[in-house]
């Protein structure tokens, strides 16, 4: 077999897994669970919504429409020999995919014939059937699903936010298109993204559940061929620092207030490591996280409520804080955390809720890696960004209360944006 | 797993596993659904925001973390006329401590605590709690207009089920929070903890030494009168009720709710599940395949049975235009169901899909605590393993009689009124 293994154990966590690289360049990891009777499986593919503009070594630069990545999603399930879910239909496997601003994801989970559900995973999304008949009858489906989130109130406040806060990026369109852009997609711009895109150099495999190691990675070098591909060119997206406008709002059938705030990082000067990824989630949860004082606060003062939440937005091109909620005053909320977070910036935090903030951090990651789609999860990270598996824990075993003011003083705070969706 | 009693309506069992890196404590209070539910509510929600040494957001959200991230949760739900209380916490085990304290024993103290400390102590909660946690229900009761696939369903429920206890929301109204004082919150505990039926899980490698006796401690201390909960109400389809409301929103929603007349536990309506499945559950099933697939009406159309009531939804997401054809799709299916119009393969589909599920129960924690406790109520709760033993037992002809015996009682629509939502500024 033409792989390059490597085995990575987290002794405190008591995990182990194996990362390999195909000769095609396929990155595959495992994480074997030998007392589970539950397999997670993924297959993917580093393209999202946000790849609209590309070209594969000197060909010329190519521009296909918006949503076109979630379209191919769609579309790859249907093969020339009959449709993946008649498949397994047969095995009993519960399949799914989704796409996201930067990937592609096939998956499914199971409990039994799990090889034989690897391989219809692996020969599908290998194996693609496009004609124009099957691209038209996919455009009524996608339309529902884009009229359906146009419904969506948390979705309309996060993507009326990223047009506030980007001008070029396409992280501020949506990942299924609209219902016009969808009606531009042919056959042929199907086959140009996933000839580009769907190369096994630019996939990877990640699997978590009760196999055995050396027969998944068999059926990997049996199924998986190497193809000669010259280097994708992603776009260099020129989105300057600042934001479109502070303040968007719009009126929908809601019953409060929904927010959506964010502060743009500079993203020259984020590199999206695992420490800042992490630096960032510890700044989120000790400003504002529900250990913080000021989530208490809020909470009293009647300023948000259960659906409050906070989350590191990042990916190739952008990073941004993003805080989302219902709150009767929004721009109250927004001053209160500005104000908290300059206050990290100039006086540090408080060493007890340091060493609260990091237990909390360390005691769920212990608890995701449970989970198998929890571990999948974290593979898919390593996959994209090039973090090391488990090394969360050791990240944070390291981190000081300095490295979180640090983070607090990076932040813009006057570079922020306000998303609203009033009650009508 | 193994079982015992801990006073009167009082049970408790722990499943022993050491699959999980976690061990879940839960304790489930089940009560007739009724104008109690905001009361109800209110009162377990308060359970779940601290305890009398932990009073306030900040020092008990602290103290989770500092169990390392212990997760507390509390939710309310309708299991047939019953209304379901539980709270939990999720503690990671004593290996993964840094300092080997002991979580799972500090766990299950804070968890009593937080069950137990204001009835036995029989002081109300902090003003300010009370006010909040008024509030967090309230909004939470109102933000169930935000997502219109589950308004419309629970409208079309509502509509269905009127002047049942189902037919209510479970955690009650805006109106009857509203009117909630101190005194109104001692008797909800109250009739938590002294009138409800108990039913208690815990789930992970070892038992807490200390859960089942400080329970029954408390228990003890509590004047319990438990009195057994009422039947469900299970009632044939009368007069067809059609319903439509309109709102500013961009996609109709079409919900058909279906009523045999019948109810019962698993092993009663195995048939139905497996004719529901077929007719709307997995990918494989003829919703999916023709009102999505072939017709490209919907991005969503599916089908789901509700236990104990007889109930089938299905719902789906449509173009205003296109709601009458997909009515008119939707049972044509249901027909084909009872005429048997469907291939052995597709029994084979659903029997291997439910089962593949069910197969990994006992492998996910959360998914193992809600197996047992959505089946709290039942006599003698099926295992996973029986469930499927019972699946594939069932034969075309029960799964063809159970199709005939749904007739549809209430058609819900929500159409868009016409007036586009504002554009964003």
């Amino acid at each position: 077999m033409s792989f390059e293994i490597r085995k990575i154990t987290d002794k405190n966590a008591n995990e182990n897994c194996t990362v390999a690289i195909h000769s095609s360049g396929l990155k595959v990891y495992l994480n074997e669970k030998p007392h589970l009777n539950i397999n997670y499986a993924v297959f993917g593919t580093h393209y999202g919504s946000v790849d609209t503009e590309f070209s594969l070594g000197d060909a010329p630069k190519i521009q296909v429409p918006e949503g076109i990545a979630h379209f191919l999603e769609h579309k790859l399930f249907e093969g020339e020999d009959g449709d993946a879910f008649e498949k397994y239909a047969v095995t009993g496997a519960s399949a799914n995919a989704y796409t996201s601003f930067d990937r592609t994801c096939y998956l499914f989970s199971c409990s039994e014939r799990f090889y034989e559900n690897l391989d219809i995973l692996l020969s599908f999304v290998s194996s693609p059937y496009f004609t124009p008949e099957t691209v038209q009858k996919e455009q009524g489906i996608i339309g529902q699903e884009i009229r359906m989130y146009e419904d969506v109130p948390d979705w309309r406040v996060l993507f009326n936010l990223l047009r506030g806060m980007y001008h070029n990026h396409p992280v501020n369109v949506e990942i299924a298109g609209t219902v016009e852009s969808i009606a531009e997609i042919t056959d042929k711009t199907l086959y140009d993204c996933y000839n580009t895109f769907y190369n096994p150099s630019n996939m990877f495999v990640a699997l978590s559940g009760n196999f055995d190691c050396d027969k998944v990675l068999e059926i990997i070098d049996q199924k998986i061929k190497p193809r000669d591909t010259a280097p994708i060119n992603r776009s260099q997206f020129s989105e300057p620092d600042s934001i479109v406008k502070p303040y968007t709002e719009q009126k929908m059938a809601v019953a409060m207030p929904l927010f959506a705030f964010g502060i743009k990082d500079n993203v020259a000067k984020i590199g999206c490591t695992l420490k800042q990824k992490l630096q960032t989630e510890m700044l989120l949860d000790t400003a504002v996280g529900k250990i913080s004082p000021l989530y208490s606060r809020l909470l009293n003062e009647g300023l948000i409520n259960s659906r409050f939440g906070t989350e590191f937005f990042y990916g190739h091109g952008y990073s941004a804080l993003l805080f989302e909620g219902e709150s009767k005053d929004p721009k109250a909320v927004t001053e209160l955390i500005k104000a908290e977070i300059k206050k990290i910036a100039q006086n540090g935090i408080d060493p007890d809720l340091f060493q609260d903030a990091r237990r909390n951090l360390y005691g769920q990651q212990i608890r995701a890696l449970d989970d198998p789609e929890g571990v999948v999860d974290d593979f898919l990270l390593a996959a994209i960004c090039g973090y090391e598996p488990y090394d969360t824990l050791n990240v944070l075993r390291d981190m000081t209360a300095e490295d979180i003011t640090e983070r607090a003083k990076e932040l813009d705070l006057e570079n922020t944006s306000l998303s609203v969706i009033l009650p009508l | 797993m193994t079982e015992k009693t801990l006073a009167d309506g009082v049970k408790y069992s722990f499943v022993k596993t050491d699959r999980f890196k976690t061990t879940v404590m839960s304790i489930g209070f089940y009560l007739p659904l009724s104008r109690n539910n905001a009361a109800n509510t209110l009162a377990l929600n308060l359970m779940k925001s601290g305890t009398e040494s932990l009073p306030d957001t900040y020092s008990f959200q602290r103290r989770l973390a500092s169990l390392y991230g212990a997760s507390a949760v509390a939710w309310t739900a309708k299991i047939g006329d019953c209304q379901e209380l539980r709270i939990a916490l999720t503690v990671n085990d004593d290996r993964y401590s840094l300092n080997a304290e002991p979580t799972v024993n500090l766990g299950s103290q804070l968890l009593c605590d937080m069950v137990f400390g204001r009835v036995l102590s029989d002081t109300d909660y902090p003003k300010e709690a009370v006010l909040r946690e008024k509030r967090l229900l309230k909004e939470n009761i109102l933000a169930k207009l935000n997502d219109k696939r589950t308004y419309a369903r629970n409208r079309c429920e509502q509509i269905m089920c009127e002047g049942e206890g189902y037919g209510l929301d479970p955690e009650g109204n805006i109106d009857d929070v509203d009117r909630l004082e101190n005194a109104d919150i001692r008797e909800a505990l109250k009739r938590l903890t002294e009138e409800a039926f108990v039913s208690v899980q815990v789930i992970g490698a070892a038992e807490p030494s200390d859960f089942a006796r400080l329970l029954a401690q408390n228990f003890t201390k509590i004047n319990r009168r438990f009195a057994f909960l009422p039947l469900d109400t299970v009632k044939a389809s009368s007069d067809l009720k059609e319903v439509t409301e309109k709102m500013p929103v961009k996609q109709g929603k079409l919900v058909m709710g279906f009523k045999n007349g019948i109810g019962g536990n698993d092993r009663d309506t195995v048939a139905d599940w497996i004719m529901t499945d077929i007719f709307g559950g997995g990918p494989y099933s003829k919703l999916f395949c023709n009102v999505r697939e072939k017709l490209s009406l919907c991005y969503y159309c599916s089908a789901r049975p509700t236990r104990r009531k007889g109930i089938i939804v299905v719902d789906s997401g449509v173009e205003e235009a296109n709601i009458e054809a997909a009515r008119i799709a939707i049972l044509q299916q249901l027909s084909d169901m009872a005429d048997g119009n469907f291939e052995d393969k597709d029994i084979n589909s659903s029997k291997l899909s439910l089962c593949d599920t069910i197969g990994s129960v006992e492998s996910d924690q959360n998914m193992l605590l809600r197996w047992y406790a959505s089946r709290s109520l039942d006599e003698a709760p099926v295992t996973p393993d029986e469930m499927c033993r019972l699946i594939n037992k069932v034969t075309r002809e029960d799964i063809m009689a159970a199709a005939k015996n749904f007739t549809l009682d209430t058609i819900y629509t929500l159409r868009p009124d016409g007036s586009e939502s504002e554009a964003e500024q």
